[in-house]
């Protein structure tokens, strides 16, 4: 080797720090950390309904929940309400946000820019109806939107640049002025809903919203239904770069749909009293569902147990905290919005890193019959290290495996993070610097 | 000053982190117990060797609807089926008599409701009622297969049932055999549909795949048994035609062809055990596993 760990940090921090200061990385990094305390809300009340509140969640499961609790059948209500309602309202939120930054950092109204974003989002994911019903695209809105969110924003910044006024002075609230300043935005604004509108009715008139949708479905179709190795790993891959891009990626529905191969598998099983011989060892669901997926996608438990036990960043170990319970439960929202992980190249390495490898020793492990592959139900929202462990039937190499994948994976972000943690410390002595010359950050 | 406040946050992170793995570690046992439960069960259910055959009477028909039927069935198959009789309340609760006989593997199961109304709106708290002590039966004779037979109405409910409640995976229905059902009411004009028979179409995509249905008519001139229009009968066709394996169309005429008398029809009787019930070539290897 002939370079250590430290030398390459140095050599790319500054490479990195590049990335950081162009104005469209800051904008779209403060957009993602906009939408963080709304993730980080919705992905508490989504671990409270999935865990606790389904009939078939993991804690409700173990702890047969629906035989004693009262009225349990209706708790789930006001949860479903909270957690549908934050977790979709995030692509706006972030084309609010998109557009506000994107305005702000060009000394445009950063405000009506903002507002401007969202409401461009809403016109674009507009479903022109056959009923009466006011109807949005679920694919825009939501947590999979986040990306078409951010690039209508940022268009919507890039017209207030445009055709806007500069609104660099202090806030004045002299009514002829507020109306000055309206009259200033009023181009930027029209044109930007009127190119909304223009997107959404080319999208509608396509059908472009089906076309995708069905395509995700086909596609999660054929990646859920093969049972070709090879095939798994590189859908697995491909999911979690879609997913680091923000975007839904083949094997995203987890553990919810019930695959050909996993109903023969399990036959196979129940008929033989033994999941050792099983037709298909090496699926999605044995391998990516049952060790790739440990606080979400992108192993993401790991990340968090790598931040609290060597990380030096105070910003990093508040949102580990805070993610820790949600990621237990495999919810990875808030890492990738709080950190974040979404965009991050530095992330991007481990993130899909980490996974296949974990897989990789999994289906080593089952080749040599260490274990049987998974094959029995697994309840919703089950501890990651644990979902091997239940699928086997209490299989206690499948708990070590999950255990010592866990550990390798945290190997695996460990000098990531410090790679991040030393580009955070650059940039911020770099401000501090820029502030002792008076320079604006 | 700095540095301490660090260390202090690492340690409470420290802290987070451990609890949680406590947390976890103590879930260990519990999330043991319920695999191994939930395994035990369902291996129950995939080596049972039950199956059911539950019938659904017609309106204003209680749960005593099919005692001749059975009784002509036991005779004609030349084994004693148990009979097993479930009414439904209004208020979902569920009386039952009737005992499974041991070693019968395939017993009668005759669900009958308070409320036999006649009308679409009854028909589906029917449905609803129908599913109800269908999840008492499944959890208490543990079969993963059954076969179901629909007289009038109970058809309809069951074609109800199977669109709207029937999402179990862990049990198949093999075959239903509607007996003089009117999918369109007492509409003989198939231009006209009924609100139920539109309903039905519409949701036709959600019927199990792999069930073969049987719809018999009886009639007792060219176009009607005395009170359904053969023509209602028919228009199953649009329901379950090209959605499930098997759809095939029987009429019968003759004696006992009449709608009410259908039930028992020597015709349908035979009908029943020819298609509904299992082959008997099960015989010899259920005596193999009884002497086990």
């Amino acid at each position: 080797m002939g370079i250590s760990e430290q030398q390459l940090i140095n050599r790319l921090v500054p490479a990195l720090l590049r990335i950081r200061q162009t104005k469209i990385y800051r904008v779209i990094q403060r957009t993602v950390m906009l939408t963080f305390p709304f993730v980080l809300i919705g992905s508490f009340s989504q671990i409270i309904q999935v865990t606790l509140l389904t009939k078939t969640g993991f804690l409700a499961s173990i702890f047969h929940l629906s035989t004693w609790v009262p009225y349990y059948k209706y708790l789930h209500y006001p949860f479903d309400n909270l957690t549908n309602l934050t977790l979709d309202s995030v692509a706006i939120v972030a084309a609010f946000g998109a557009a506000k930054y994107y305005a702000k950092a060009y000394h445009r109204d950063d405000q009506l820019a903002g507002i401007s974003g969202a409401i461009a989002l809403l016109l674009v994911a507009y479903q022109y109806p056959d009923q009466t019903q006011v109807d949005f695209n679920p694919v825009l809105l939501g947590t999979n939107g986040l990306t078409s969110a951010i690039l209508i924003g940022v268009v919507i910044g890039i017209l207030f640049r445009w055709f806007g006024r500069p609104a660099d002075v202090p806030r004045q609230s002299h009514t002829t002025q507020i109306l000055d300043r309206t009259f200033a935005s009023l181009l930027p604004m029209t044109i930007g809903f009127l190119l909304a509108v223009g997107v959404g009715l080319v999208l509608n008139w396509f059908m472009l919203f089906d076309y995708s949708e069905q395509t995700l479905d086909q596609l999660q179709k054929i990646a859920t239904s093969s049972h070709n190795g090879l095939m798994t790993f590189a859908m697995a891959g491909l999911t979690l770069l879609m997913e680091l891009l923000g975007l839904a990626g083949p094997f995203q529905q987890r553990l919810l749909a019930n695959t050909p191969s996993m109903t023969t598998n399990l036959n196979y099983a129940l008929s033989h009293h033994s999941a050792y011989h099983v037709p298909y060892p090496y699926t999605s669901h044995t391998l990516y569902d049952a060790f790739g997926t440990f606080g979400g996608t992108g192993m993401l438990l790991a990340l968090i147990i790598t931040i609290i036990i060597s990380s030096h960043n105070h910003n990093y170990h508040v949102v580990a905290r805070w993610s820790l319970v949600p990621a237990l439960f495999n919810s990875n929202g808030p890492m990738m919005t709080g950190l974040p992980v979404l965009y991050n190249p530095i992330y991007a390495i481990p993130f899909i890193l980490a996974p296949l490898v974990n897989m990789s020793v999994a289906a080593f492990a089952i080749w040599l019959k260490w274990l049987p592959p998974m094959v029995y139900p697994v309840p919703l929202g089950t501890p990651g290290p644990l979902i091997a462990f239940i699928g086997t039937n209490g299989n206690l190499v499948a708990l070590l495996i999950g255990s010592l994948d866990l550990v390798i994976s945290v190997l695996i972000y460990l000098p990531f993070m410090r790679l991040a943690e030393a580009t955070l410390h650059a940039a911020h002595e770099q401000s501090l610097r820029l502030e002792m010359t008076g320079d604006d950050a | 000053m700095m540095h301490n406040l660090l260390k202090r946050r690492r340690r409470n992170s420290l802290g987070v982190l451990i609890l949680v793995g406590l947390f976890l570690v103590a879930l260990i046992w519990p999330a043991y117990q319920w695999t191994q439960a939930n395994v035990k069960s369902m291996a129950g259910r995939h080596d049972s060797r039950l199956s059911p055959v539950i019938l659904i009477p017609g309106s204003s028909a209680t749960q005593n609807r099919f005692d001749r039927l059975v009784t002509q069935l036991n005779k004609a198959d030349k084994q004693r089926h148990s009979l097993i009789k479930l009414t439904v309340k209004t208020d979902g609760t569920i009386k039952s008599s009737g005992t499974l006989r041991p070693r019968d593997n395939e017993p009668f199961i005759v669900v009958g409701f308070e409320n036999n109304k006649d009308g679409y709106s009854n028909i589906q708290k029917q449905a609803r009622w129908f599913s109800l002590a269908f999840k008492q039966l499944a959890h208490r004779y543990q079969f993963n297969n059954f076969k179901a037979i629909g007289h009038s109405n109970g058809g309809l409910v069951y074609t109800y049932f199977f669109e709207h409640y029937f999402t179990r995976e862990d049990i198949t229905v093999k075959k239903l055999m509607t007996i003089g059902s009117p999918y369109n009411f007492s509409e003989a004009n198939l231009s006209h549909k009924t609100q139920m028979l539109a309903d039905f179409i519409k949701y036709r995509d959600r019927l199990p795949k792999k069930l073969a249905v049987f719809s018999v008519a009886g009639t007792e001139n060219y176009d009607s048994d005395g009170l359904v229009p053969a023509r209602s009968v028919e228009a199953g066709k649009y329901v379950y035609q090209g959605q499930v394996k098997h759809y095939t169309e029987v009429t019968v005429t003759g004696d006992n062809a009449q709608h009410s008398d259908l039930p028992q029809n020597k015709q349908i009787v035979s009908l029943i055990q020819e298609y509904i019930l299992d082959s008997k070539k099960k015989t010899p290897t259920k005596a193999l596993m009884g002497a086990n």
